[in-house]
């Protein structure tokens, strides 16, 4: 069945921790890895605003839906960067409005060429490359969740788990958008499927890679998915998007882990 | 100076569906006329087109600036919800709903030629994204006026007033950005200047067809127009000379009737 727009759009909110007790942070703090790892996040939830430029310069914006979610879906990430700053506030660490323009400012050119590369791409392939889009989507969406379950697991904080719990939640609703745009695009089209392999199996990187030092991405993933666990893990997530018209046996999760050189 | 306007509270306190709000029963029961109906349909068009401005705004160095994108994620949320709200109220009670469709038009400023703009202006350009911004409200505010100004039905004076209120925050945090960013840059004035002389306001006008156009414009016209409220913001800022004053009238009193670029 095809995702409910109206339905995601109608019981879109902001993501509530005002009943979580997170002054229990000032007694029980967590620890430095944990800190850097949720600052990552917050910094990659923030950005997501940027990540639909790239999105807006293709022809997919123009379809309603596609329109309808990227308005919640910004709004809901912005949400989530909110929440986890709201956490590093309380370890002393600042999240706020000047810190994420100075990040922005580091970026450099690469970052001013994106749009035009993505326009360009997206002007000489044709709609076929909104189903790269979605499929991104869909890989950086069940990375999220398997990020913060694993965040969750980790960490053995009540608190923490049940906020990570609220956002993974709304992640899923992500990935639930993108796997269905992403399914019925690469179903249709032979051409967006091989793009679409290409693409992933070439350029993906996980979520964050194209915003924060090589140094934290290696930490993060080293935190979050090393080990027999965190294999499984990112095994899960490679299953997942290898289900997708075209993509079988594309194991691109474990292939970054890899690359990081993350123990498995 | 800082400004004064709280995006963190905007943020917090942005409004989501406003179908509970407003008495949509009552006008599925007393259909509004059709030609009321069809200026709803244009409005919801026109704020429904914040995908196309937020795209042109992201791929400038405006999307660096943290305050700013923080405030139009939740400008966007509630600007689909206000589209979504007029959709509703120009469908109630007809017997097929009215859409107008914006017109997939060959842009003269797509995303390709807007972030190489982007490379040239730097951050001055951010002034002039805001002023575009504070224009587009002040311009579709006052089609909200004149269409509660032509209705003697209360529960859509109620609804385009509950609007208004809406946009009013999206108003103050463009024109404070605006004024604060053009007083202390001489290069976002001048490339303000350029864009004033070229652009069509509200924003999207030009992507209706002829028949709607001319529909909004004579809305707008039927109220003596929203030239004179734009005009009197627009000299404030200190960007354009008397023959500038003439050519921007001139701009926004035809803007609408042909959709120039």
């Amino acid at each position: 069945m095809g995702f409910d727009i109206d339905r995601y759009t109608a019981t879109s909110v902001s993501v509530n921790w005002a009943d979580l007790d997170l002054e229990s942070f000032r007694r029980h703090p967590l620890p430095a890895d944990s800190l850097r790892t949720l600052r990552y996040m917050a910094d990659v939830e923030y950005h997501t605003v940027c990540y639909t430029r790239d999105l807006l310069t293709t022809p997919s914006h123009r379809e309603a839906d596609v329109s309808a979610f990227m308005t919640m879906w910004n709004r809901e990430e912005f949400w989530h960067g909110e929440a986890l700053a709201a956490v590093l506030a309380l370890h002393d660490v600042t999240v706020d409005y000047d810190v994420l323009k100075a990040n922005r400012l580091k970026l450099g050119w690469k970052d001013k060429l994106d749009p035009m590369k993505q326009s360009v791409l997206g002007g000489l392939v044709g709609t076929d490359f909104v189903a790269v889009h979605m499929s991104w989507g869909a890989a950086n969406e069940w990375s999220a969740i398997t990020a913060y379950n694993r965040m969750a697991e980790l960490e053995q904080n009540p608190v923490l788990a049940e906020l990570l719990r609220r956002i993974a939640k709304q992640e899923a609703r992500h990935v639930a958008f993108y796997t269905s745009q992403a399914r019925e695009r690469l179903a249709a089209s032979t051409k967006a499927q091989k793009i679409t392999r290409f693409a992933l199996s070439h350029f993906w990187a996980p979520v964050g890679s194209s915003i924060m030092s090589r140094d934290d991405v290696t930490h993060v993933m080293g935190h979050l998915m090393s080990g027999p666990d965190g294999r499984r893990a990112a095994r899960k997530v490679d299953d997942s998007i290898s289900s997708m018209p075209g993509l079988g046996g594309l194991t691109i999760v474990q292939d970054a882990l890899d690359g990081l050189g993350i123990p498995a | 100076m800082d400004p004064a306007f709280d995006v963190r509270e905007f943020a917090q306190t942005a409004r989501g569906s406003l179908r509970e709000d407003v008495d949509l029963a009552s006008f599925a029961e007393h259909p509004l006329p059709s030609t009321m109906r069809r200026l709803l349909a244009i409005l919801a068009a026109l704020e429904g087109g914040t995908m196309a401005q937020l795209r042109d705004v992201l791929v400038t160095a405006t999307h660096k600036d943290a305050r700013i994108t923080a405030f139009l994620v939740s400008w966007a949320y509630e600007r689909f919800w206000i589209a979504d709200v007029l959709s509703a109220l120009a469908g109630a009670g007809g017997e097929s709903p009215i859409a107008v469709p914006l017109t997939e038009r060959r842009r003269a400023a797509g995303p390709v030629r807007r972030s190489l703009a982007g490379f040239l202006e730097g951050e001055s350009v951010i002034g002039v994204h805001m002023l575009d911004g504070a224009i587009d409200d002040r311009m579709l505010t006052a089609a909200y006026d004149r269409m509660g100004a032509r209705t003697d039905r209360r529960e859509l004076v109620d609804a385009l007033s509950l609007i208004v209120t809406m946009k009013q925050r999206h108003t103050a945090f463009f024109s404070e950005e605006a004024e604060r960013r053009l007083r202390t840059d001489a290069r976002a004035r001048r490339l303000a200047r350029r864009e004033l002389l070229a652009r069509n306001w509200p924003l999207g006008i030009e992507r209706l067809d002829d028949v709607d156009r001319a529909a909004f414009d004579g809305l707008l016209r039927s109220g003596g127009g929203a030239t004179e409220e734009v005009v009197r913001f627009v000299c404030g800022l200190g960007i354009i000379d008397a023959d500038d004053d003439v050519a921007l009238r001139r701009r926004l009193e035809r803007a609408a009737r042909n959709g120039e670029r």
